[in-house]
């Protein structure tokens, strides 16, 4: 089963009625799935810490979103992880693009239009697992052709979650 | 235009809502809200600066049935202009937005907004697409916007010049009474999502 087919299986099983989206690569399938789907609405945002806020009120008014936005963005929304759905507790899964990612073998990073942008990418990707673990967030990846227990398992315990939890992925 | 002290616009916002009006104070007006109001249907939160207005937009857009009303700061709001964009494009009509304009960042000590402040922020909330957007301090302008909101006009914007003292020696008269202890922070949270659902149950 493809990733994006376990996780649209995973966001109809938890009714999650809202992807409150910052623009972002890696998500760009699941961006697109949700747009189609009759039962999910994509709130488009202009910035990562606006996006955290506007999936808390969403959760107050007793809707179920969920998160989308790039590790680069991540870093710029802590303060709205740190005083809304950590302090008050909001189940929020965070689907999160792990550009950078120390584990992908230190290969150059290369653009189609950039070209070599890996200065650019590799401290972001070095920052992303020690920043979540840092403020309490936890995390899991999920990777394409991984075992769909193990993504499986990854997206159960982020909808299960009482506060934010990070599913980092390259691409969806 | 004379500026108004914070605490007599909050009463006269506590004095024209609804009774069922969501009324979601921040900054400021959030550490005072809980001495000028004793409704159920408040919530509190300081922080992150200029989060307010998002978190308002996305409470409309989870319950398009509600009024909901975020009072905001200037200073607060410059951190999230963004923000003026995504409510402007949205379907948010039951949200009214205001904004206390006291030319700094009070609680933090006084220090001066960067530029013109907010001086041009009803014409950017309208170039962001705010179905209305007014500054002014008067009472009538108050109960105009919320007459708006209230019969689906909105997004709306009321931006209130309004004194620039903030005495932070009342805190603990704001904050340690009953009304905080159920609308401030995390419990407030709860307590009205509990109560939103409840209602919406009913």
């Amino acid at each position: 089963m493809s990733l994006l087919d376990l996780t649209m299986a995973a966001m109809e099983g938890a009714k999650v009625t809202h992807l409150v989206l910052t623009a972002n690569g890696e998500n760009a399938a699941l961006d697109a799935a949700c747009r189609k789907h009759p039962d999910i609405d994509v709130i488009d945002s202009t910035r990562e810490g606006e996006a955290v806020a506007i999936a808390s009120g969403l959760a107050l008014g007793g809707a179920r979103p969920c998160l989308t936005m790039e590790n680069f963005g991540l870093f710029e929304s802590l303060d709205s992880f740190r005083s809304l759905p950590c302090d008050f507790e909001i189940g929020l899964p965070v689907f999160i693009g792990y550009t950078g990612r120390p584990a992908s073998g230190g290969a150059d990073v290369l653009d189609p239009i950039l070209g070599n942008i890996t200065s650019q990418v590799v401290m972001a990707g070095e920052w992303t697992e020690p920043v979540l673990d840092a403020v309490g967030i936890p995390h899991r990846l999920l990777a394409e052709g991984a075992d769909d227990d193990a993504n499986r398992d990854a997206l159960a315990a982020a909808f299960a979650a009482n506060g934010p939890f990070a599913l980092l992925l390259e691409s969806i | 235009m004379a500026p108004l002290t914070t605490a007599d616009f909050l009463d006269s916002v506590a004095a024209t809502r609804a009774p069922d009006d969501v009324v979601i104070a921040t900054m400021t007006a959030g550490w005072m809200w809980h001495a000028h109001s004793q409704s159920d249907h408040d919530l509190s939160y300081i922080a992150p600066m200029g989060s307010v207005s998002a978190f308002g937009h996305g409470l409309t857009l989870a319950r398009p049935d509600l009024n909901v009303i975020v009072i905001d700061g200037d200073g607060s709001i410059l951190m999230n202009l963004g923000s003026l964009v995504s409510i402007g494009g949205s379907s948010s009509s039951h949200l009214l937005h205001i904004v206390l304009e006291n030319d700094g960042y009070a609680i933090t000590g006084g220090q001066p907004l960067p530029g013109s402040g907010t001086k041009g922020l009803v014409e950017m909330a309208l170039a962001a697409g705010y179905r209305s957007a007014v500054r002014s301090a008067d009472r009538a302008d108050l109960e105009a916007a919320f007459e708006r909101v209230h019969a689906g006009e909105g997004p709306a914007m009321l931006v209130v010049p309004v004194e620039p003292a903030f005495d932070g020696t009342r805190l603990a008269e704001w904050t340690q009474n009953e009304q905080s202890r159920r609308t401030l922070g995390p419990p407030g949270y709860k307590r009205l999502r509990d109560l939103l659902a409840t209602e919406s149950a009913a």
